[in-house]
């Protein structure tokens, strides 16, 4: 096995990368899951270092020309605004005072939600308070 | 080539009812199938996108997400995950057979990946039927709905990269598929390593966060 292939880098050594960031992350996220910020930021970095390796490597954009990079470069752009677009949408739940939230029922009067998943990491719920 | 065509003057020596002949190629300076493949994927990337942003504003608008390992089965998704990134591997040496006109090598390479691209679509259906029969079917809560949604499409994507493969499988086994023709080979291995990046980034959003 030579150490650089036919197509300019050794598919080897990528592979390997590809396998030990994901026995990182697998095992990252089903032993070490707190704190959360750590957890999520952890995650999305090994993910997005994973998906660019097979972007540059596999999909070979390390060696491709400047129009196909052009196809492909409007795409990072859109997504932006995309998520733009539905940014008012994604809602913080857990600041409201009602983090479960609340509906009227058939009677017209406002009833709180109750919690309906129970996390094996979290507290039980409060009892929700009248109001 | 280039000089026969410009010394032919048409004006003088090419009869009247003939076509002038030109010395260009008025294609994109890249093969057209290449040209054609990414701006696929670009709209691909938009797809998957739609259903990230979407499964975002659930998420975050749903007041208490569950734990995904409490109810999926990651360990043996994590063992898909890596049989996916092996097939890419596979497909990376298929077409580099491909460009050295090695027939045989083509097609053990390509017949590897296809072998494991179908052990993960397998595994993936093992998956579905065991939370079917747990009753975790995708109308049961928000989780199941994006759940499925997200790995459902990526699945239907799989299973029509290996549809996808098997033709370019078969067309080498019948030797259409010589040294010249490569780039069909390095299409679908395109699409093939499209398909794996979004699992990877699908595998930790939905399995791991």
């Amino acid at each position: 096995m030579s150490a650089k292939d036919g197509l300019g880098y050794s598919i080897w050594k990528i592979f390997v990368a590809l396998f030990l960031l994901t026995s990182l992350e697998v095992a990252w996220g089903m032993y070490l899951r707190e704190p959360r910020w750590l957890l999520w930021t952890g995650l999305l970095g090994c993910a997005l270092v994973k998906g660019l390796l097979i972007f540059m490597y596999f999909m070979h954009m390390k060696f491709e020309r400047i129009l196909v990079w052009s196809l492909i470069l409007p795409t990072p752009l859109l997504i932006m605004i995309i998520f733009l677009f539905i940014r008012p949408d994604i809602s913080r739940n857990s600041l409201r005072d009602n983090p479960n939230g609340a509906m009227l029922n058939s009677q017209g009067k406002v009833e709180i939600m109750q919690r309906e998943f129970h996390s094996a990491h979290e507290a039980e719920p409060a009892a929700p308070s009248a109001k | 080539m280039s000089q026969a065509v410009a010394a032919f003057d048409p004006a003088h020596d090419a009869p009247a009812h003939h076509h002038p002949i030109y010395d260009y190629d008025s294609g994109p300076p890249v093969h057209r199938g290449k040209f054609a493949i990414w701006l696929f994927l670009a709209t691909e990337v938009m797809f998957f996108t739609g259903l990230i942003g979407t499964y975002i504003v659930l998420r975050m608008g749903t007041p208490i997400w569950p734990d995904p390992e409490d109810r999926l089965n990651v360990p043996v998704t994590a063992l898909n995950t890596f049989f996916l990134i092996c097939s890419s591997a596979t497909m990376v040496k298929a077409v580099e057979r491909a460009m050295q006109g090695n027939r045989s090598g083509l097609l053990g390479w390509l017949g590897l990946t296809i072998v494991i691209g179908s052990i993960f679509v397998g595994i993936q259906a093992y998956e579905y039927v065991e939370l079917f029969h747990q009753g975790k079917l995708p109308n049961v809560d928000i989780f199941f709905s994006t759940f499925y949604a997200m790995t459902g499409f990526h699945g239907a994507h799989v299973a029509i990269g290996v549809l996808w493969l098997i033709c370019v499988w078969i067309a080498a086994l019948f030797g259409k598929l010589p040294q010249s023709k490569y780039m069909t080979v390095e299409l679908a291995g395109l699409y093939w390593h499209f398909v794996d990046l979004v699992w990877v980034l699908l595998f930790t959003i939905v399995y791991l966060m």
